[in-house]
């Protein structure tokens, strides 16, 4: 086991590019339990984003349309959930499941029907890295930043905004008011359904950027389920992150770190014996109970996350 | 037991009546009735996605029904299908019923698999009345284990189980590739995929309808123990005094905690209990089904089981009617692909149908409910 | 790369390795698993990590996965080789062949059998003696010899000439 291997620069970048899928969920998370709605439909979300943004990068030979219309998908499934969650006060843990299992019913099915066994082509249009060659000789840092996706530098940069329009904006703070008590926010004037609808139409159109920096970004294609339970882990990164944007993407990188160390270890020895590959796979996760045991304990959610409010008469 | 009589609601003189301690029966008749109504408006919403695909909705519905009981052997199928979930159903439910979300019940259960597999590998000669219960402990030890983990990290460090559950599903699922490929349980297995050695006979369950009466049932035992883990949670949740503490927890924390009941030893208490349910799940699926621990054998009996739980209304005659319907699905589905060319696919989208027809049933609830008459959850 | 260290994918790198040991000794030879046979971005992970170590030709059994390991292989033009079916359409200039395993052949060989009432039910083996396997199109840049040698291998390996490894040498 080298040095190289536990924190070498190929390992940062790495570990970028893996968080930042994850990031992207727990993004959209944050936002919506923040103004007081459990949105777990985010893989659901996310896995639309993926496919019907490959899709119409496919039909439009744009990945700027392709990039919309992956938006709009995620946007409209998280329209399912706000529907049922804010106009009918369903169960929103219901809700989620049942839009997580229709997106990927939904998505597979589609996809056989217009891919079936050719897969998609190989030609789609692609969200671009961005090349930053003036660090390309520095030691390092150029490794690790000189070379990511564009989509990856938005999130860092959604990050920081969001960051600051929920802790420093007077909007932020009625976002937050919204999530730890309603009644008060509506008493002095605070739309809390406006609201609320406009946090969970948010969080799927963070979630599908996530999914189309899978299928665009990275895979540039698109595989059923090739989500993999990003959604659901963006959703625990939210909650070790609690409830900041911040904070989300520190959990998400802590993840991504050790998903890239159980690539970046394959082959190392500890003395004579091997680290078994397989066993490798479960560092992300140990890693994440690990940190959330150790440092965050507990975290507290926004009062009235996952409650369904009941307006007196308006909307 | 004794029904207490609830006083007039109306005209004067009359006060607020007390909690009932028994729920009415013609109340606790009609809470299947909306669920029942949302299966049968999701199937509608199915047959429009049906027809919107270009197929025939009617020839889909009569395949899936086909597949899932046209012959007693599609019977036993989807009956072998529904156990596991039954088990995982309850392993949610009562975590639920005690205000936690077991994610976890897909890791519990290969817990409980790995280890009762293990164990059945490890002494294959004993006689069946001594190995048959050895591995049926072992099955719900190793799932309570994995359950108690998370509910000791909440206790104690105040992790939000959410995260934890799902960190450890995936986990086990690596640690169950090394078992199984390189490390203490692999066996060897030139083709196929990797698998544990086989369970000795006296530890597997029987099949109990012969193939005399249904040509390759695979119905085994594991029926009666899933049959007896319902009844275990109906008493143990509405007829113990344990059972009584974790619900009032479960309807709220603070009066519970008034009313001195420890929240932090239930939790552990609880998630081991529910882990112990979805190992049982394990063990049966190896001891019934399988007679060894193939890597990767059970997939998505994690989230059927919420979906499961949530349908059945966390109740133990709801879970059952709720895991055969999905049972029912799965068989079923094959068969609608195989014979009607439908996507099984369709079947995911009418089960999300179902679920979200299900979350839509709250406002349902609402619009029935008459002011001052609220329905009485039953506590004693 | 592999999917997992199983012994359906190991068998196919166990093959690969044996064939690179024998034509080129001195070539250098990694072994990594993607841990899954879906997710593209690990496989894309795996890939980058071995064309940083050099690698130019990759070659993966991992399905889903492996997509992202030819993926790799595009973005660094490098080449890959496909697995199971014919992946020349997956990166067509990156994928120079394909592993084959020819699914198409062993069920119609085996619905054939049916009918003709010759089929024996158990363990039916499909390998190059009965046209199981094969690699599939081959790129423009592949040399005549190189294609000429593949052709021979798999016609001695047909008469048991040769018997390919079926242990992983580099793990």
């Amino acid at each position: 086991m080298t040095l190289e291997m536990l924190v070498g620069a190929s390992v940062f970048a790495a570990t970028l590019r893996l968080a930042t899928p994850i990031a992207l969920a727990a993004l959209g998370g944050t936002m919506t339990e923040r103004s007081g709605v459990t949105n777990i439909a985010l893989e659901g979300s996310m896995l639309v984003g993926c496919f019907f943004g490959v899709v119409a990068a496919d039909r439009t030979h744009s990945v700027g349309v392709g990039l919309a219309v992956a938006l709009l998908a995620g946007l409209l499934l998280a329209a399912l959930h706000a529907y049922a969650s804010i106009t009918l006060r369903a169960d929103q843990i219901v809700s989620g499941m049942a839009l997580n299992i229709l997106a990927l019913g939904l998505t597979t099915y589609l996809d056989y029907q217009m891919y079936g066994t050719t897969g998609t082509p190989a030609d789609l249009p692609a969200v671009p890295d961005l090349h930053l060659t003036f660090l390309s000789g520095v030691p390092y840092v150029g490794d690790a930043i000189a070379d990511q996706n564009s989509i990856v530098w938005l999130t860092l940069l959604l990050v920081i905004a969001l960051q600051v329009f929920l802790f420093r904006t007077v909007l932020g703070l009625r976002w937050r008011a919204v999530g730890e008590h309603p009644r008060a926010a509506e008493t002095v004037g605070i739309q809390v359904r406006r609201l609320r609808y406009a946090a969970v139409l948010a969080s799927g159109a963070l979630a599908a950027l996530g999914g189309a920096y899978l299928s665009l970004g990275v895979a540039h294609s698109f595989t059923d389920g090739m989500t993999g339970g990003r959604g659901f882990i963006g959703l625990a990164a939210m909650i070790f992150g609690r409830w900041t944007p911040v904070g989300a993407l520190a959990a998400s990188l802590i993840f991504g770190y050790g998903n890239a160390l159980s690539t970046s270890l394959q082959g190392a020895t500890i003395g004579d014996v091997r680290v078994p590959v397989q066993l490798l796979g479960t560092l992300p996760y140990v890693l994440t109970i690990l940190a959330v045991a150790g440092f965050v304990g507990r975290s507290r959610p926004p009062a009235a996350d996952g409650l369904p409010y009941e307006t007196e008469g308006h909307a | 037991m004794t029904q207490i009589q609830q006083p007039a609601t109306t005209g004067p003189g009359t006060e607020r009546p007390a909690p009932s301690v028994r729920q009415p029966t013609f109340q606790w008749a009609a809470g299947p009735a909306i669920p029942l109504l949302s299966v049968v408006i999701a199937l509608i919403f199915g047959a429009a996605f049906v027809l919107l695909s270009g197929n025939d909705p009617i020839k889909a519905y009569a395949a899936l029904v086909q597949g899932a009981f046209g012959t007693p052997y599609d019977i036993t199928e989807t009956i072998v299908a529904a156990i596991p979930l039954v088990l995982t159903g309850i392993a949610v439910a009562i975590a639920f019923r005690t205000g936690l979300f077991n994610i976890g019940a897909q890791g519990q259960l290969l817990v409980g698999a790995l280890a009762a597999g293990w164990a059945g590998s490890q002494w294959p000669t004993l006689p069946g009345p001594i190995l048959m219960p050895i591995v049926i402990v072992f099955g719900i030890a190793g799932g309570a284990f994995y359950g108690g983990i998370v509910g000791l990290l909440k206790a104690v460090r105040g992790v939000n189980e959410v995260i934890t559950t799902i960190m450890l599903n995936y986990t086990i699922v690596f640690v169950m590739h090394w078992l199984l490929q390189a490390g203490p349980m692999t066996a060897q297995n030139a083709f196929g995929t990797p698998a544990s050695t086989p369970i000795g006979a006296g530890a597997r369950l029987p099949i109990i309808i012969p193939n005399e009466i249904v040509l390759f049932s695979r119905l085994h035992a594991g029926v009666l123990l899933a049959a007896l883990a319902v009844v275990v949670f109906w008493f143990l949740l509405w007829r113990t005094p344990l059972g009584y503490r974790l619900r009032a927890v479960g309807l709220g924390a603070r009066a519970a905690a008034q009313a001195g009941i420890d929240p932090a030893r239930h939790m552990i208490l609880v998630m081991a209990i529910a882990g112990g349910f979805a190992g049982l799940g394990g063990m049966i699926e190896v001891s019934g089904v399988f007679g060894r621990v193939y890597d990767g054998f059970s997939s998505s009996y994690g989230f059927d089981a919420i979906a499961v739980a949530l349908l059945g209304k966390n109740s133990p005659l709801g879970i059952v009617f709720a895991a055969l319907l999905f049972g029912a699905f799965v068989h079923g589905g094959a068969y609608m692909q195989s014979h009607a060319a439908i996507s099984s696919n369709l079947v995911a989208i009418i089960q999300a149908c179902v679920l979200f027809v299900i979350a839509a049933e709250a406002l349902v609830r609402g619009l029935t409910r008459r002011r001052g008459h609220k329905p009485v959850e039953a506590i004693a | 790369m592999g999917g997992l260290p199983i012994p359906p994918v190991d068998r196919y790198i166990a093959g690969y390795q044996d064939a690179v040991k024998t034509v080129s000794p001195t070539t250098k030879i990694l072994n990594g698993y993607s841990q899954d046979f879906v997710d593209q971005q690990k496989g894309l992970e795996v890939g980058k990590s071995h064309i940083a170590q050099g690698c130019d030709i990759l070659f993966q059994v991992a399905g889903g996965s492996g997509l992202g390991y030819i993926q790799a292989a595009k973005a660094a033009n490098v080449y890959a080789i496909g697995v199971d079916a014919d992946q020349a359409d997956v990166a067509p200039g990156t994928v120079i062949t394909s592993a084959l395993k020819k699914v198409d052949t062993a069920v119609f060989q085996t619905i054939r059998a049916v009918r003709l009432g010759t089929f024996k039910a158990g363990d039916n083996l499909f390998n190059a003696a009965n046209d199981g396997v094969g690699f599939g199109k081959t790129d423009k840049i592949v040399p005549k010899e190189a294609i000429d040698a593949a052709n021979q291998a798999l016609a001695d390996i047909k008469s048991g000439k040769i018997t390919p490894k079926d242990t992983v040498q580099v793990k």
